[in-house]
């Protein structure tokens, strides 16, 4: 039966589309490879000056079957200048400049010091330390997990502490296996809402000037 | 330690007295009553049908402390309620409500059904059972579609926008329409002093208000949510 060319084509095709989630799927890595993964993640974290991408974030819901979904640009320029703009469907602008927050809500902008907010202060260290990949060594914060797949290095990081515990359960980081930078972020919460966060068109260590990082 | 006392249940009065009545309103006695409810009831305030959710750039004043983000508004329920079920008085549906910062953290999850208001999630600082009352005090009267019982009619003077007043529940109500009856501007109501809810909608596009402004004068609370198009 197998000499038919026909019925071998599409037996191997049923057998590579059967085994793709397979592939896909993520496998745990061995305390060896975790470590030269912290490792290498911190050096190019080290080394990189400046990053910019775009950015889509998707809210899932439990009871909710629709995806809130915004979109916008990230700019990160070290030391301590970040930029994190909504474009779609709301227009929102995050600017952190050493301690200082400014945001731009529609037109109205608002200037505090990250140290008075405590949530603020929580969020910022949570997701720069995401993308910078500092929480993996946040070991008083986050028990981390590691896999990977045949694209990305995958951290799983499970909360500690009891008070981010209560609005963060879990935060799952994709690692580019070509870069070692962040593609991927996933929060989720305790009640199982999850939002996402995907990086795209990543540019690392292209000049942005220190304008980008004031609200006009 | 008695003239605190005095001092706090002087300020409760006068909180009190936050009226909630539209003012310069006089009895439309051109308008008759039928077992109740007035011949012009059916007023278009239905904003939220069966199986829809709306989401809204939302921001949260209490006193000194801001809040921004998304808030979804869900109806859950797919069916039309049939009237025997959802007669007068009754908030039919089920209602999910969802308050997040623009990164994605919930705030607030709220379930709303006619009988029950349960917290399904928020954050600590935020979950007072005083301010769950009175966010459940808003959303029944943002999501109220149902003519008021013992409705009385009202024209107020200069501007001739058509009042109601009657009862949504066990809320006392005052809605102000259009002259011409087919848009409503605000929503007041109360079922206690700690309850004030005063709903403003404004820039109706496609019969949908775009702007809403949701208050509480008793404890300043304000919510305004601008409709966002995904």
């Amino acid at each position: 039966m197998l000499h038919n060319p026909a019925i071998l084509f599409w037996s191997l095709m049923l057998i590579s589309w059967a085994s793709f989630p397979a592939m896909s799927q993520n496998r745990p890595i061995d305390a060896a490879s975790s470590e030269s993964l912290k490792n290498r993640v911190k050096e190019v974290a080290m080394n990189t000056r400046t990053i910019s991408c775009d950015f889509i974030q998707e809210k899932e819901m439990s009871m909710i079957t629709e995806k809130i979904t915004s979109k916008g640009k990230f700019f990160l320029k070290k030391e301590k200048m970040l930029r994190w703009e909504y474009l779609q469907p709301f227009s929102y602008i995050i600017i952190i400049k050493n301690d200082h927050i400014t945001i731009k809500d529609e037109n109205k902008v608002n200037q505090f010091n990250v140290q008075s907010d405590k949530v603020f202060l929580e969020i910022n260290r949570v997701i720069l330390g995401s993308i910078q990949g500092t929480l993996l060594s946040d070991e008083q914060n986050f028990k981390a997990t590691f896999f990977e797949n045949s694209t990305s290095w995958v951290v799983k990081l499970t909360t500690l502490n009891p008070k981010l515990k209560e609005s963060l359960s879990e935060i799952v980081l994709w690692f580019d296996r070509k870069d070692y930078t962040v593609s991927r972020l996933e929060m989720k919460e305790p009640g199982g809402d999850c939002t996402r966060i995907s990086f795209s068109a990543k540019k690392l260590n292209q000049p942005i000037a220190d304008e980008k990082f004031k609200v006009n | 330690m008695k003239s605190l006392r005095s001092i706090s249940i002087i300020a409760l009065l006068i909180a009190g007295c936050v009226s909630i009545k539209p003012q310069h309103v006089t009895r439309d006695k051109s308008v008759t009553r039928d077992e109740g409810v007035t011949r012009h009831a059916s007023r278009v305030t239905n904003f939220f049908s069966p199986a829809t959710s709306h989401l809204f750039k939302a921001t949260l004043d209490i006193r000194k402390h801001h809040l921004t983000g998304l808030l979804v508004v869900k109806r859950m329920d797919t069916l039309p309620p049939t009237p025997p079920q959802t007669g007068r008085g009754e908030w039919p549906g089920i209602y999910r409500i969802v308050f997040m910062n623009e990164i994605g953290l919930t705030f607030f999850d709220l379930e709303m059904k006619t009988d029950s208001f349960k917290v399904i999630s928020c954050f600590e600082s935020l979950n007072k059972s005083a301010l769950m009352k009175i966010l459940e005090t808003n959303f029944r009267m943002l999501t109220w579609s149902g003519p008021l019982k013992n409705e009385t009619p009202y024209i107020q003077d200069g501007t001739k926008n058509i009042v109601r007043s009657g009862m949504a529940g066990k809320y006392k109500t005052w809605q102000t329409f259009s002259p011409s009856g087919d848009t409503l501007y605000t929503t007041s109501s109360k079922s206690n002093i700690f309850d004030p809810a005063i709903i403003s909608f404004a820039k109706y596009s496609e019969g949908f208000p775009v702007k809403i402004i949701l208050e509480n004068p008793f404890i300043g609370m304000k919510m305004t949510l601008r409709k966002l198009v995904q």
